[in-house]
């Protein structure tokens, strides 16, 4: 089978890639904003992601026992829980249907 | 008969559009904007013609097609069927292929190993690419399918899947429906990883 020729997406390429989806640029802006704040709180919580283990080492030389999921369990922030959880098998919903226009939109196959 | 220009970067998604997909489906649209391709359902494309027809059009513009088939199984609302639209558009897609092959190249999904020989054994031979149903699973065997060793890694790719996760229901919210498969939260999508895409590349670029 013929693969296909991978080159890394320069910025030119990923910019034109943004005008091909024509999304108006106000709600460009909006989307902008609220990923801002998902990368901002990406980037608070992975340095205490990454220092967990330290973290349990201090605990334990102070003669604390305590597992890695308590830690994390005890910084108790959601994306967190996403990213430990990304390699666990996930087929449950993202969204719960709030009424009848979920079974209007989704079909029940591509 | 004159064919219609092909997009190289353009890859069709044949995949289910129920709930239990979603996190796949989100992980489809992260891994494949990062690789520098550009996904498309049949849902993102307007217009007023037959689904069928819409589905071929899109087909025949794409370069590329993932066909996910870890989800034909037998749906519970009575009665009892097999869902049959993503084999069909995968006979559609392997029709294409076979006559075209220069135009086209197809990839075939499965969350399990052996799974597609017993299904479909006429496809014995075919390479096949398993996600074990995780999300690390569909980023990772999209840098097998399409990445050499240059492509991002995964874990960058994670690291944009999570933010977007952890900003759905706002998108959600602002695009006024729950579902995830609305030409309108595709393209939403769609954007937003192509916005991680260009933020990795100043932060690299610093």
């Amino acid at each position: 089978m013929q693969r296909p020729a991978h080159s890394t997406p320069t910025i030119d390429a990923t910019e034109k890639r943004i005008r091909r989806l024509r999304v108006p640029r106000t709600r460009q802006n909006q989307l902008k904003s609220i990923m801002d704040e998902g990368w901002e709180k990406l980037e608070a919580i992975c340095v205490p992601f990454e220092i967990d283990n330290a973290i349990q080492q201090h605990l334990l030389e102070l003669g604390y026992q305590v597992s890695l999921d308590q830690i994390r369990q005890e910084l108790n922030r959601p994306l967190i829980d996403i990213l430990t959880k990304l390699r666990e098998k996930s087929d449950t919903p993202l969204v719960q249907p709030t009424g009848p226009e979920r079974e209007q939109d989704v079909s029940t196959a591509g | 008969m004159s064919l219609p220009p092909v997009e190289q970067d353009a890859v069709f998604l044949n995949i289910p559009y129920d709930s239990e997909f979603e996190r796949l489906y989100l992980a489809y649209i992260v891994g494949l904007n990062h690789l520098g391709f550009v996904p498309f359902i049949a849902s993102s494309i307007p217009g007023g013609e037959r689904r069928l027809d819409r589905i071929l059009a899109l087909i025949k513009r794409c370069r590329y097609s993932i066909h996910d088939l870890s989800r034909v199984e037998l749906s519970f609302i009575p009665p009892a069927t097999p869902r049959f639209n993503m084999p069909l558009e995968l006979g559609m897609t392997i029709t294409w292929a076979k006559q075209f092959p220069a135009r086209h190249t197809f990839f075939l999904w499965e969350s399990q190993q052996r799974r597609i020989q017993k299904s479909m054994s006429d496809l014995n031979g075919t390479d096949e690419y398993i996600h074990f149903g995780t999300v690390e699973g569909v980023l990772c065997e999209l840098r097998n399918a399409f990445a050499h060793n240059t492509g991002p890694t995964v874990p960058s790719m994670l690291a944009t899947y999570a933010v977007v996760l952890d900003k759905l229901d706002r998108i959600l919210e602002d695009a006024g429906t729950r579902n995830l498969f609305a030409a309108s939260v595709f393209r939403d999508l769609s954007f937003v990883a192509l916005d991680a895409v260009r933020r990795l590349k100043r932060t690299r670029g610093r």
